[in-house]
């Protein structure tokens, strides 16, 4: 192939890997300055991606949710659905029955039904992890098991952003104080 | 007697004073001239594409690492930044490479790299900032299909060794399923590893992508198997090394050497391991039939099986076609693909009582193996061959006998056979060697 049309198959490549990342940053961006805030109970632990650093893996509630009565039965395993957000009274995120259809007002989330137990549906929330900085996320996983020991201790919880059904980590608090 | 340090210097002074005295003539002596000129050429080219391909790999490679660190004092704006300004610098170079510099190898696979390094890290740090869900597998996914192509538009066997090594990586990280999509990208590769699967692996950026071709192949059999039914990766991997094997023997080249035969060597070795394994009772006791899953249904699945289909089929024709050409070691490493479709099956349908009669034909197998390779290195004068047939004849020997209750003196007497057969193979192979060429030993 001559020099021209290689370099512009190369730009068109180049189009497209900047795509990648550019989408996202956009995309979530808009959800991080117009989404509403929820705070979701958090159960940190601490591993490792070669790429893309030290991370806290969070186990997230609640996970769990009933389904709409009428459409209880539609809703099965490995399907997509959809759950509207509430609060509880300690300001922390519910999950209503999840819905088949995206709810018409209100903040929910998209997420993926994983397996039934006796306290109804449990999803996959589309977030699992904050990144840390690398010597910082040791420091966390200490101080959250030093917490979780202390029945008194303050919780832990993932602040996140919703918007029109995707959600965005944005700081993640251990003992009732942000880190990272 | 050691020789000079630069033999083409020497060369270099020794051809005036032999023209003069008549034993080359002026034209030979040019020719010799070119030939080791265009070879220090070639070396400087290697040595400059070694340096601008392992420069790019530790300045990538770093980023990357600083990356991960991860920032947090760097507010989004910032990191957004740093993300993309390495993967647009690395673009725009890729771009003036092609126009300006696109007859240099070192350009192209510096600026290839370059361009990965880049595509990793944008995709890291946005995750990152955005605390994106994601595991590793969709990570590396998106890294491989955004970088592929620079395979082709930067002609990159680094690129492509990366491809070959990441899609394995990729495979490995798949939580549950079949990876079968890995043939996709192996597809992919297989208009520049074609030409040379052909014609042999000519240069050193052909035998560097042969050799990671041959071996990330055997390192995903499993991985796309492992998923598939109960130890689908006994017939999977003596499919794949036999087939490995007979295309290498097919497809030899013009370079006898062992790193210009990255398929046969493999291969031979890979189903020499296999069958050893296979010698042992325990291979066919633990966990059988019970191993694995049962067949997991789906389109995925079946892809992989008919690529294994289509390979056995090939290797039944070339094994065929072997052993028309007496090649009889290649017609025995062939025998390996259907032999293990034919003991896995048996095996699946059977109690493990009768573990030993599969660890023992398969004894059978690789004795067999051994001997016809050292016969055929015998009466081809190939000492490679005779002393892999004795290594493997040894291996067999040692194992067995040390897994087994044998006496002291029978395993003694055994290893002093095997050594006294190693030197008088050697010895016979020498004396024919040194007839052949009249004194002078090649």
């Amino acid at each position: 192939m001559k020099p021209r049309p290689r370099a512009a198959l190369l730009v068109a490549l180049a189009v497209a890997q900047l795509a990648v990342p550019a989408w996202a940053i956009l995309s979530n961006e808009r959800i991080l300055r117009h989404g509403e805030t929820f705070r979701f109970r958090a159960v940190p632990v601490d591993p490792y991606d070669p790429f893309r650093g030290r991370y806290v893996a969070l186990r997230l509630a609640p996970n769990t949710a009933a389904a709409e009565e009428e459409e209880g039965a539609a809703i099965s395993w490995g399907d997509t659905a959809y759950a509207p957000l509430g609060r509880d009274a300690e300001g922390f995120a519910t999950l209503g029955p999840l819905r088949r259809e995206p709810p018409p007002t209100g903040a929910f989330l998209t997420v993926e039904v994983t397996d039934r137990t006796e306290e109804g549906w449990t999803v996959e929330l589309p977030f699992d992890r904050y990144y840390l900085r690398d010597d910082l996320a040791p420091d966390v996983e200490r101080a959250f098991f030093a917490l979780a020991a202390d029945d008194d201790a303050a919780p832990s919880w993932l602040e996140v952003r919703v918007l029109a059904g995707r959600g965005v980590g944005a700081r993640l608090y251990v003992g009732g104080r942000p880190v990272g | 007697m050691s020789g000079p340090s630069d033999p083409v210097r020497w060369l270099a002074r020794e051809l005036p004073e032999l023209v003069a005295r008549g034993v080359l003539d002026a034209a030979t002596a040019e020719r010799l001239r070119d030939h080791y000129a265009l070879a220090a050429e070639r070396r400087r080219g290697i040595r400059s594409l070694a340096l601008a391909a392992l420069g790019a790999l530790l300045v990538g490679g770093g980023i990357i690492l600083l990356v991960a660190h991860n920032w947090s004092e760097l507010g989004r704006p910032a990191r957004t930044v740093i993300a993309l300004a390495p993967l647009l610098v690395a673009q725009a170079l890729a771009v003036w490479v092609v126009l300006r510099r696109g007859g240099s190898a070192a350009w192209q696979e510096g600026s290839a790299i370059a361009v990965v390094a880049g595509v990793g890290t944008a995709i890291a740090l946005v995750a990152q900032t955005y605390q994106i869900p994601g595991d590793l597998h969709g990570f590396l996914g998106t890294w491989l299909v955004l970088t592929l192509p620079l395979v082709y538009l930067l002609r990159s066997t680094a690129v492509a060794v990366f491809a070959l090594a990441t899609s394995v990586y990729w495979a490995a990280t798949m939580e549950d399923g079949v990876p079968a999509a890995w043939l996709l990208f192996l597809a992919a590769l297989l208009p520049v590893i074609a030409p040379a699967l052909r014609h042999g692996w000519r240069s050193d950026r052909e035998r560097l992508l042969g050799w990671s071709f041959a071996l990330s192949v055997v390192a995903a059999t499993p991985l796309l198997v492992v998923d598939l039914t109960k130890a689908a990766w006994l017939p999977a991997l003596g499919i794949v090394l036999a087939a490995l094997a007979l295309e290498g023997w097919q497809h030899p080249g013009d370079d006898p050497r062992w790193r210009a035969r990255p398929l046969t060597l493999v291969g031979t070795l890979g189903g020499a391991s296999l069958a050893w394994y296979l010698g042992f009772e325990g291979a066919w006791r633990w966990g059988w039939p019970g191993r694995g899953d049962d067949w997991q249904d789906g389109a995925q699945s079946w892809a992989v099986v008919a690529v294994l289909a289509l390979l056995l089929l090939r290797v039944v024709h070339l094994g065929i076609r072997a052993a028309r050409q007496r090649a009889w070691p290649e017609a025995t490493l062939a025998a390996l693909a259907p032999a293990a479709v034919l003991a896995w099956a048996l095996r699946l349908a059977t109690a493990s009582e009768i573990s030993l009669l599969f660890a023992v034909a398969w004894n059978a197998y690789l004795f067999a193996l051994a001997l016809i390779f050292l016969a055929s290195g015998l009466r081809d004068e190939r000492p490679g061959r005779v002393n892999g047939g004795l290594a493997l004849v040894a291996l067999v020997i040692l194992t067995r006998f040390f897994d087994s209750d044998l006496p002291l003196l029978a395993r003694g007497a055994a290893f002093v056979a095997v050594g006294l057969g190693f030197l008088l193979a050697n010895r016979v192979l020498e004396r024919r060697l040194t007839a052949r060429t009249g004194g002078a030993m090649p």
